[in-house]
């Protein structure tokens, strides 16, 4: 007998759930979210310096998205991110502050350098296991930053870089114009991201975070997803310090040091470093709700960096008793409800019809 | 270029390398016995270098103006080994003891957020302003003539660092041969679980190894802040990337090469300072590591550990 099959209809709120379900509906529903705040921002709904602070943090979110895909899916800790981030933000300064020309070649130069830069990385990461990775970055940042500190006929030096106003194809553009850059590059990196994540490639990385071994034996070649996954994140992290730099306009040698790059990681690993929400979340967390929420606590404003405290203490939680970051926080709460929704429905069935036999 | 020239960037190197060979020594004993990198080492350190200047500058030479300044600060040193030696115990027994069966990348992160942690506690412990770390023995200056028209001039403070380097070094390098407590170290850096089936109690020997390098960490730190002036809370940290860089340079698996490391790296940079450029030393050293390291990934004195899969 054939099974009776309820015919689908198309009602407005079947397709609404349909369109829930897909993948990049969160995206649509963050650059929404992120258009609005600027929009609010220019009504004066929202303070201006509120606004800054959200535009550093997705620019942030474009870096550890880049640094996701190494701590989470390759398994590789790198703490040279901060030192990228520079390298970004002084060639958008040498480019139009120095040597005058227009942003495309900044761009162009700056991915050409990070590619480079991703390619020695990741040969480095080819010879030196695990943990010697992170000193080994560490140590190259530690390059990047004397190179910022004395190459002053670029940088500057010391006192760093501060860029006048700069055109965009010749129209003159203010913080307003270059925040919709900056949300336009963080949606085109969620959609990069969220593919490799989800496509071969992003399983193949994460075998070889689960076991080297074992991904070598399935054929899974490490050269090329630990090349790969390098280069992608360092790419990711240098057009983070270029899209800093054009949104502030300055940068300075001491900035891109390693408390940077340990709250970077902060931010990956709180949120939850397998996903890209976790990624977004963490972040607004880390660099977000220390800015709006921490600054404005007396106890916080008079010790400057004693936020940093919980961010610390929040990673070694987090790393020792709920490995999933926030964002498992939702699913465990989700089936927890649940959970108890069937349990107190059963109770009520119980109640009404006697227990079962 | 005289005699007296080279002897003095000689001395000025090793002085530099008595701080970092501590450092790098520390970092080397929690690595064989908890195999992983402890980057909260700097804090750890610079956290005792508060209290040792605190203590120093502000309970003993305020109550007692007229005391003897060198036996004052020995004992504030003494305080501040014994406040590091707590707080690498606190670290291991509260946190890496309980993940020590997690993989490498977590318990590395976890030293990681240490760092953060110590940088929140610096300002609301010691206060938001750099200060100023006073101490008697600077100010002692030794000449020593070698045949130049110039004396070579030694400060006592340097002198002393060298001296107290060398004698601790070499009483934890005798204890690790000689003691028991040494041949649990060795055993527990062989092989952790078979080292346990022995009867060797590796949870014992990884507690004090983590309270010896907090304290050897603090003795540098004590050490080390008078030569910079001023106490920030990032005052340990150049010299930690210089002892990680030391100690895979030298070869984590071994004892003695990241001390040979550690004595290489600053010599090279007073020299690299003097004949190649003083702005540049730094990142000339640390590239020529990066290089060395990269041709020969287990070190100048490791071997080799086949890995079982």
């Amino acid at each position: 007998m054939l099974e009776h099959r309820p015919l689908q209809h198309h009602t407005p709120l079947s397709t609404w759930k349909k369109m829930t379900k897909h993948p990049f509906f969160g995206i649509f529903l963050s650059l929404i979210v992120m258009i609005m705040i600027q929009l609010l921002g220019q009504i004066g709904a929202i303070p201006s310096g509120v606004v800054d602070v959200f535009a550093i943090v997705w620019i942030y979110i474009i870096i550890g998205l880049g640094f996701t895909l190494l701590l989470g899916y390759t398994g590789l800790a790198s703490l040279g991110t901060a030192g990228f981030i520079g390298v970004g933000s002084y060639v958008v300064a040498y480019v139009l502050g120095t040597a005058g020309m227009p942003l495309i070649v900044a761009f162009a130069l700056g991915i050409i350098i990070s590619i480079g830069l991703g390619t020695i990385v990741g040969f480095i990461s080819l010879r030196i296991e695990g943990m010697y990775l992170a000193i080994i970055t560490l140590g190259l940042s530690e390059i990047l930053v004397e190179v910022f500190k004395f190459w002053t006929q670029v940088t500057k030096g010391l006192v760093g870089f501060q860029l006048d106003r700069y055109n965009i194809l010749g129209f003159a553009v203010r913080e307003q114009e270059i925040y919709y850059i900056l949300v336009l590059a963080l949606v085109l990196t969620m959609f990069a991201v969220l593919n490799i994540i989800n496509s071969p490639t992003g399983r193949a990385m994460l075998s070889i975070k689960n076991s080297t071994s074992a991904a070598q034996a399935m054929g899974i070649s490490i050269l090329k997803y630990r090349l790969l996954s390098f280069i992608v994140s360092t790419v990711l992290a240098v057009i983070g310090g270029m899209l800093y730099m054009m949104y502030t306009r300055s940068t300075i040698p001491n900035v891109w040091n390693i408390a940077l790059s340990l709250n970077i990681l902060a931010a990956v690993v709180i949120g939850g470093a397998k996903s890209i929400w976790g990624v977004s979340l963490g972040t607004i967390f880390i660099f977000g709700i220390n800015q709006l929420v921490f600054a404005r606590i007396p106890f916080f404003a008079r010790y400057g960096n004693a936020s940093l405290f919980i961010n610390g203490a929040l990673i070694i939680l987090v790393v020792m008793f709920y490995p999933g970051g926030i964002i498992r926080m939702f699913t465990d709460l989700s089936r927890l409800v649940k959970k108890t929704y069937h349990t107190i429905l059963n109770k009520v069935k119980e109640y009404r019809y006697g227990p079962e036999e | 270029m005289t005699l007296q020239q080279i002897l003095s960037m000689l001395f000025q190197g090793i002085t530099s390398a008595s701080f970092l060979a501590l450092i790098t020594f520390s970092i080397v004993l929690i690595f064989k016995t908890s195999t992983t990198t402890n980057f909260a080492q700097s804090s750890i350190a610079t956290f005792s270098a508060y209290v040792i200047t605190n203590i120093f500058a502000k309970i003993l030479l305020v109550n007692h103006p007229d005391g003897n300044a060198v036996v004052m600060l020995i004992l504030s040193i003494l305080i501040g080994i014994v406040v590091g030696f707590a707080f690498g115990l606190f670290i291991d027994i509260m946190l890496i003891r309980k993940s020590k069966y997690s993989n490498v990348l977590t318990k590395q992160m976890i030293t990681m957020g240490m760092i953060l942690v110590f940088s929140g506690l610096f300002p609301v412990v010691f206060g938001i302003f750099a200060q100023p770390t006073p101490m008697p023995l600077t100010r002692k200056v030794f000449e020593v003539n070698v045949g130049g028209a110039i004396p070579l001039y030694i400060s006592g403070h340097a002198l002393i660092s060298i001296v107290l380097t060398i004698l601790v070094l070499g009483g934890i390098f005798l204890a690790l041969k000689y003691t028991k407590w040494g041949l649990g170290v060795r055993a527990t850096a062989s092989n952790e679980i078979v080292a346990g089936m022995m009867g060797v109690n590796t949870k014992f020997i990884t507690a004090m190894s983590w309270g010896i390098a907090g304290g050897i960490g603090a003795l540098a730190a004590g050490l080390f802040a008078p030569t910079v002036y001023t106490l920030t809370p990032d005052l340990m940290m150049g010299l930690q990337i210089n002892g990680f860089l030391a100690a895979v340079l030298g070869g984590f698996s071994t004892f003695a090469g990241p001390m040979i490391a550690s004595l290489i790296i600053p010599i090279s940079r007073v020299f690299a300072w003097q004949f190649i450029s003083n702005e540049w030393s730094n990142a000339i050293v640390y590239l020529l590591v990066l290089v060395i390291i990269l041709v020969k990934p287990v070190g100048l004195l490791g071997k080799r550990i086949a890995k079982k899969v």
